[in-house]
Formats: structure tokens, sequence, C-alpha cells
């Protein structure tokens, strides 16, 4: 499905969601299950971004397919289908972070993170820093920098996600970013 | 600036590898409850449709079986039988003008694809209007 998506382009496979979305919104069963498979691995992915466990990432996304599932007939806008399932797996996410806090707080999310890296970049290189960073960085503040660096979300759109004003999105934002560098300062060897 | 956004992405955008079968599991409950939920509201119409025509049916008898005497019983039924049409007409009105843009967006969408279709030659669609 993944190849199938990457071979059309963005404004096509943009248009094939907001189709899906509104035949899924008319009941049709089929467009629902279509919509689930293009947009599984990547909410998946946003939810382990957000929790750095996998476990965690399919519990979140399996309680967010079902928050979809119930809600999708109120989405007024199709073309916001995106954001919109977003902050569901954001919102789940980080409810699941502060529930789990506690009993995994003698874990360290870093090492769960490189010991399940498909392609982990090599020991000490600035790539694997960064991602040890992150990992270590508050819940928050790495899904704040997920939706921007990689959903590609503007701050509009994370302000919608966060329900937060957008004017709060740049300072976190910002603070975002000055904690990561101060984390990557402090790794240095 | 962008170099270190750049490696901010590169670095949360690898992971661990996807597998496609407990997100199948995942995705056949939220089906299920999809499914439900609007066989659910098919259901619900037709009962409603079935009360209503129930309704109708014996207000129609009594009307039919009244006497001179029962005048009022007539007007009664009448005017309740007003009322009901009155409030399901309103109510099919507000649902249509709430989905009225969606319907209209359906629409419109039908049209850019069959203008992606034709402007990218040999280029399938995975769905779209048939």
């Amino acid at each position: 499905m993944k190849s199938a998506r990457q071979q059309q382009d963005p404004a096509t496979e943009r248009l094939a969601d907001q189709w899906l979305v509104l035949e899924a919104q008319r009941g049709e069963a089929e467009s629902f299950r279509l919509l689930a498979e293009r947009w599984q691995e990547r909410l998946w992915r946003h939810a382990y971004r957000v929790t750095q466990r996998e476990a965690l990432a399919w519990d979140v996304s399996q309680e967010a397919w079902l928050v979809i599932a119930r809600h999708l007939g109120r989405l007024g806008d199709p073309r916001k289908f995106g954001s919109w399932a977003l902050s569901i797996v954001t919102r789940r996410a980080l409810d699941a972070m502060r529930k789990a806090g506690r009993v995994d707080a003698l874990e360290d999310p870093a090492t769960e993170v490189l010991e399940v890296t498909v392609e982990a970049p090599p020991p000490g290189s600035p790539l694997e820093r960064m991602g040890r960073a992150l990992a270590v960085l508050p819940a928050p503040q790495r899904t704040l920098l997920a939706l921007h660096h990689v959903e590609g979300l503007a701050l509009e759109e994370i302000a919608g996600v966060l329900a937060v004003p957008v004017g709060t999105v740049k300072s976190r934002l910002h603070t975002a970013r000055e904690a990561l560098r101060d984390t990557l300062e402090r790794m240095k060897p | 600036m962008t170099e270190f956004s750049d490696m901010i992405r590169d670095a949360l955008t690898g992971g661990p590898a996807f597998e496609p079968e407990p997100g199948r599991q995942a995705l056949d409950r939220a089906m299920q409850r999809f499914d439900r939920r609007a066989r659910t509201m098919r259901w619900l119409a037709v009962v409603a449709l079935l009360a209503m025509t129930a309704v109708l049916a014996w207000g129609l008898s009594q009307m039919i079986r009244a006497g001179e005497e029962n005048t009022r019983l007539i007007a009664h039924g009448t005017f309740l039988a007003i009322v009901g049409v009155t409030g399901i007409s309103f109510t099919k009105l507000w649902f249509f003008i709430a989905q009225n843009h969606l319907m209209l967006m359906r629409e419109m969408k039908g049209l850019e694809f069959l203008i992606l279709r034709s402007e990218n030659a040999g280029g399938e669609g995975e769905s779209g209007p048939s």
C-alpha cells in the first residue's frame, strides 16, 4: 500500500484521502477500510514518536482508530482528516504516556529506541545523538517537533491539534528546539 | 537552522519496522465498529419509518371508525399527523443542510479526480468515483 501511495503525486493522494473520507461518511465500509489502510502506518508511527514504546504505540493507534470510526461522520471538512486524526493520536498518546509514566519511569526509552530501530545510525554519529536527545526530551516537546518537522503541519494546524493558540505553538516550538540543543550539548563527548 | 531541522526529521523518521499483523487486528476492530454503527443507523431509520407508518395507520383507522360525536378525535388525529409530518420534514431539512456541503464537496472531488486522471495520462488512482 505504501509503495502504491508513493507512486502517486501528492495532489492525487490528498484528493484520494478526501474522497475516501467523504465516502466513509456516507457509511461506505470499504472506503473506511481503504482510508484506514492508507493512514494506519502513519498514525502508528506518530504514536511511536510520542510514546517511544512500540506496544504502547499499538494500544494508542488501536484506540485512535476506534475513535475515528465513531466520530468520522462529524468531521465537517474532509481536508482536515489528517490533522484531525493526528490530534486524536496525539491526545491519546500523551494520555497514555502520563498513565504509563510512573510505571516505566525506570526504563530508559533511548535504549529501547536503539534496540528496535531497523536501520540504526552508527553509534556516536550526529544522527544517533540526535535520536537519543529526542528520546529523552519530554513527550509534549517531542510531539511538537514531530508534528512540525515530520508531519509537516503548519503552525495553525498544530494549534488545532494541541488546542492552543498559534503564538503558544511558536513559543513552545522555540523552547523545544532550545531544549534539544541543550541536550545535544550535554551529550557531546 | 535547516540542517538542524533536517536532522530532527531524520532522527524522528527512524523507528521499528511497521508490523502489519497487529495493525490488521486494530483495523478489524475499528472496521467492526464502523460497520456496526452504519448498520445501527440503517436499522433505526427502518424502525422509525415502520413506527411512523403504524401510528398513521392507527390514526386513520380511528378516524374512519369515529362517529359524528367523535369529531374531536378526528381533529386531534389530524393535528398530531400534521405535527409529526412537520417534525420529520424539519429534521430531514436540518440533516440536508448540515450535510449539504459534504454532498457538494463529493461532487467537486469527483470532478477534480476526473481532471487529475486526464492530466496524468496513465496514472491510475487507487480509488475514486466509479
